[in-house]
C-alpha cells in the first residue's frame, strides 16, 4: 500500500500535525510505503531527511505563497499518473482549504476532519467525530479507490528522528491564467506561542477570568507549560480575547494532551471542542459547574489563588 | 451584485444525538429542535451588509435538504434575503459533500452570480468539504475562514483577510468567488416582524434532480458514507483535589508528572 503525508510547510520549518501523519500512517499501517510530499519552489532542508521512504518535491515559483487553486492543480499534475492509496492531510488551515479542492480535482473522496484509523482486516474505516462531538462516526469510502484523509492536530504521535527518502523533484507548469486568489499579505499574530489547535498543552479562561487583564495570567501560565491560551465563548464575546483562541462549537475543536479550565462552567457547546483533550483540569468555585463532570482533576477554588500558584511551582 | 447564500438545517447546539436502532449510521431525529446552521447564519448576514454597501442585486438562498428546512430558509428570508431554492428529492437522504456541492455547482450554474456565501463549517456534519470543492466545480476561487471583505464593484474584485494558523493574511481575486464565513465576522441581525411576514408569504421553488438535470443515480454519486454512529467514549468524573491552595497545586502537579504523564 502507498500512502503520501502532505508536508505543510512555511519555507523554514515543517509544520508539527504533518509530523503527526507520519507517525499516524506508521502506528496505524505499518505495511505501507510512505511518501512525503512537499509543494514549493524550495523546500526546507528539515524535509529530505523526514524517516520516510520517499519524498516528491513539487516545484514551481508559483507556489511560493499557498492558495488552494494552485497547490491543488500542481499536486494533481504531480501525481495523475499514479494516485497512491491514501493521501493524509493535516487538518489546518492549510489542509481545510486545500483537501476539499484536490479531492474533487482528482475525483476521489475526501473523509475530513478525522481523529483516527480503524483498519480491520483489508477494510479502512475514518473516525470522525460529528455533532459537535457528540457523536463518533466510522466512515468509508463507498468504492474501492483511492482517497485523501484529513486528519485534526494530536490525533497522533509525531515522528522525529531521521530518514534516508530517495527525493524526486517534479517540475510543473502552472498556467498564468488560473483563476485563483492573490495573496497580499501575511502576518504573523501569535509570536512565539503555538497556535490553540495544536498546541500540546491549553490553558483556557472563561468568564471567570473577570476581565482582559487576568488573561496574562494564563499567558504566563501557558508560557511555563509551553503550550497556547484558549477561551471561552463567553470570554470572547466579551472581548476579553481574540475569536481565533475560542473553543468550542463555534470556534476551535481541540484535543491537546492537557487542557486547563479557569472559570470556565462548561457548557455543552464548550465541551464540543475540547473534550477529546487526554486530560482535563477544570478549576472552578462552583462545585456543581458541568465541567467537574468530564475533568480528571478539578479543583473548586479560587482561580486567582490557584493559577499564581501554579505558576510558581512550575516555574 | 447578485450573492448567493448555501446554508443548511441542522440539529441545535444542544439536541440529544442518539442513534437509531435499526440503522447505526443514522440519528433519531424526533424531538430534535432543528435550527438554521449558525455559520450560514453569519453567511447570510454578510450577504445582506454587502448587499447594503454595494446597493443593488438580489441574495438567494439554497438548500438542499428535506421538506423541515423550509423553517431554516424562512429565517434567511426574514432577516433579508430576497429569494430562496430548495433541492430535494427522496434519494438525497444520505448524500456526503461531494454530492452537495455537486448539485449546488449545477444550480448554480445555470444563475447569474457575483458571489457566493458559505458558512464554515455545517455542525451536523462537521465535515468542512462544501465550499470548496463547490468552488473548483464551478473552477472559480475560494476564500475561506474570512475575517473581512472589502467588494471593489468597479474593478470587479474582493479583498479579504483570513484567519490561517497562527496569523491572518489578506488576499484579493476577481469576482465571482467562494468565500466562508467563521464566528466572529459580524453579529447576525433578527428578523423585524415586518421581515417575518413577508417571508412567510414567499414561494419557495423546490427543485428536483431531473430539474437539475441529473439522470444518474444519486447512490453511484456519493463518494464516502457513515457506517456506523456511536456515542463518544464516556468520561467519567475525575477527582476532586482538596486541602489548602498550595498543597493542592502541589499534589495536582506531581499527578500531571507522575499519574497522567502530560508534563
Ligand atoms: C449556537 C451556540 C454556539 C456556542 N458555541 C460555543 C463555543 O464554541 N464555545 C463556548 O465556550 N461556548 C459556546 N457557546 C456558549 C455556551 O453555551 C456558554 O454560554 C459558554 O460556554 C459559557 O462560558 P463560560 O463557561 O466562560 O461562562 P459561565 O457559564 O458564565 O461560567 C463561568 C464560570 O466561572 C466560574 N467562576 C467565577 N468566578 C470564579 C473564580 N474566581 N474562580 C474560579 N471559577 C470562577 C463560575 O462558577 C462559572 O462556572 C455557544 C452557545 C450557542 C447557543
Ligand atoms: N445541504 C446543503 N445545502 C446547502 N448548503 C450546504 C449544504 N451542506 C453544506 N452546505 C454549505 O457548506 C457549508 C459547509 O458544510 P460542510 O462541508 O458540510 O461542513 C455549510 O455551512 C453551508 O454553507
Amino acid at each position: 500500500m502507498k500512502v503520501y503525508v502532505f508536508i505543510e510547510h512555511n519555507g523554514e520549518a515543517v509544520r508539527k500535525p504533518c509530523l503527526e501523519l507520519i507517525g499516524g500512517a506508521r502506528k496505524h499501517l505499518p505495511e505501507a510505503e510512505i511518501t512525503a510530499m512537499c509543494a514549493g519552489q524550495e523546500i526546507p532542508d528539515r524535509v529530505r531527511h523526514l524517516p520516510v521512504d520517499n519524498i516528491i518535491h513539487i516545484k514551481s515559483d508559483a507556489l511560493t505563497d499557498y492558495t488552494s487553486e494552485r497547490h491543488s492543480y500542481a499536486i494533481s499534475e504531480a501525481l495523475k499518473n499514479s494516485i497512491p492509496d491514501i493521501i493524509l492531510i493535516s487538518a489546518t488551515f492549510q489542509g481545510r482549504d486545500l483537501a476539499p479542492r484536490l479531492s474533487a480535482k482528482l475525483n476521489i473522496p475526501l473523509i475530513s476532519e478525522c481523529t483516527g484509523i480503524n483498519v480491520d482486516n483489508s477494510n479502512i474505516n475514518l473516525i470522525h467525530p460529528m455533532f459537535g462531538g457528540r457523536a463518533i462516526a466510522s466512515v468509508s469510502t463507498t468504492k474501492d479507490e483511492p482517497f485523501i484523509a484529513t486528519i485534526r492536530p494530536n490525533a497522533f504521535p509525531s515522528v522525529d528522528g531521521e530518514g534516508n527518502p530517495q527525493i524526486e523533484e517534479v517540475k510543473v507548469d502552472i498556467p498564468d491564467d488560473i483563476q485563483t486568489v492573490e495573496v497580499l499579505s501575511v502576518e504573523d499574530t501569535t509570536g512565539d506561542m503555538p497556535d490553540v489547535a495544536e498546541a500540546p498543552i491549553v490553558v483556557s479562561g472563561g468568564r471567570g477570568m473577570k476581565g482582559p487583564e487576568n488573561f496574562k495570567m494564563l499567558e504566563e501560565l501557558a508560557k511555563v507549560l509551553g503550550g497556547a491560551v484558549g477561551a471561552s465563548r463567553s470570554a470572547v464575546d466579551e472581548g476579553w480575547m481574540p475569536q481565533s483562541h475560542q473553543v468550542g462549537q463555534t470556534g476551535k475543536t481541540i484535543s491537546p494532551n492537557l487542557y486547563i479550565a479557569c472559570g470556565i462552567s462548561g457548557a455543552i457547546q464548550h465541551r464540543a471542542g475540547m473534550s477529546s483533550s487526554k486530560c482535563i483540569v477544570a478549576i472552578n468555585t462552583d462545585p456543581e459547574a458541568e465541567i467537574f463532570k468530564i475533568a480528571d482533576y478539578g479543583i473548586v477554588s479560587d482561580l486567582f489563588k490557584i493559577v499564581p500558584l501554579m505558576i510558581e511551582k512550575l516555574s | 451584485m447578485n450573492i448567493i447564500a448555501c446554508i443548511k438545517q441542522v440539529p441545535d447546539t444542544e439536541a440529544i444525538i442518539r442513534t437509531d436502532a435499526t440503522n447505526p449510521s443514522k440519528i433519531v431525529e424526533r424531538d430534535i429542535k432543528f435550527i438554521l446552521n449558525p455559520y450560514d447564519e453569519y453567511a447570510i448576514e454578510e450577504s445582506l451588509r454587502i448587499k447594503e454597501k454595494t446597493g443593488n442585486g438580489e441574495i438567494t438562498i439554497i438548500t438542499i435538504g428535506p421538506e423541515r428546512s423550509e423553517t431554516a430558509i424562512r429565517d434567511g428570508l426574514a432577516m433579508g434575503a430576497d429569494n430562496a431554492i430548495r433541492i430535494w428529492d427522496d434519494t438525497l437522504a444520505d448524500i456526503d459533500p461531494f454530492t452537495t456541492a455537486l448539485l449546488l455547482s449545477k444550480t448554480i450554474s445555470q444563475m447569474e452570480y457575483d458571489l457566493i456565501i458559505c458558512g464554515k463549517q455545517a455542525i451536523d456534519d462537521d465535515y468542512i468539504q462544501t465550499p470548496s470543492i463547490l468552488a473548483e466545480l464551478l473552477s472559480i476561487p475560494q476564500i475561506q475562514f474570512i475575517t473581512s471583505q472589502e467588494i471593489n464593484t468597479s474593478e470587479r474584485t474582493i479583498t479579504c483577510t483570513q484567519e490561517i494558523d497562527g496569523g491572518r493574511r489578506t488576499v484579493r481575486a476577481k469576482l465571482p468567488v467562494v468565500i466562508t464565513t467563521p464566528k466572529g465576522l459580524n453579529e447576525p441581525r433578527y428578523p423585524s416582524l415586518r421581515g417575518k411576514m413577508q417571508a412567510k408569504k414567499k414561494e419557495i421553488p423546490v427543485k428536483s434532480l431531473k430539474d437539475l438535470g441529473i439522470t444518474e443515480n444519486v447512490m453511484d454519486l456519493i463518494k464516502i458514507k457513515t457506517m456506523k454512529l456511536s456515542p463518544p467514549p464516556s468520561r467519567k468524573a475525575g477527582r476532586i483535589l482538596e486541602g489548602e491552595p498550595e498543597e493542592v497545586v502541589i499534589e495536582l502537579i506531581r499527578l500531571l508528572r507522575e499519574e497522567a504523564k502530560v508534563l
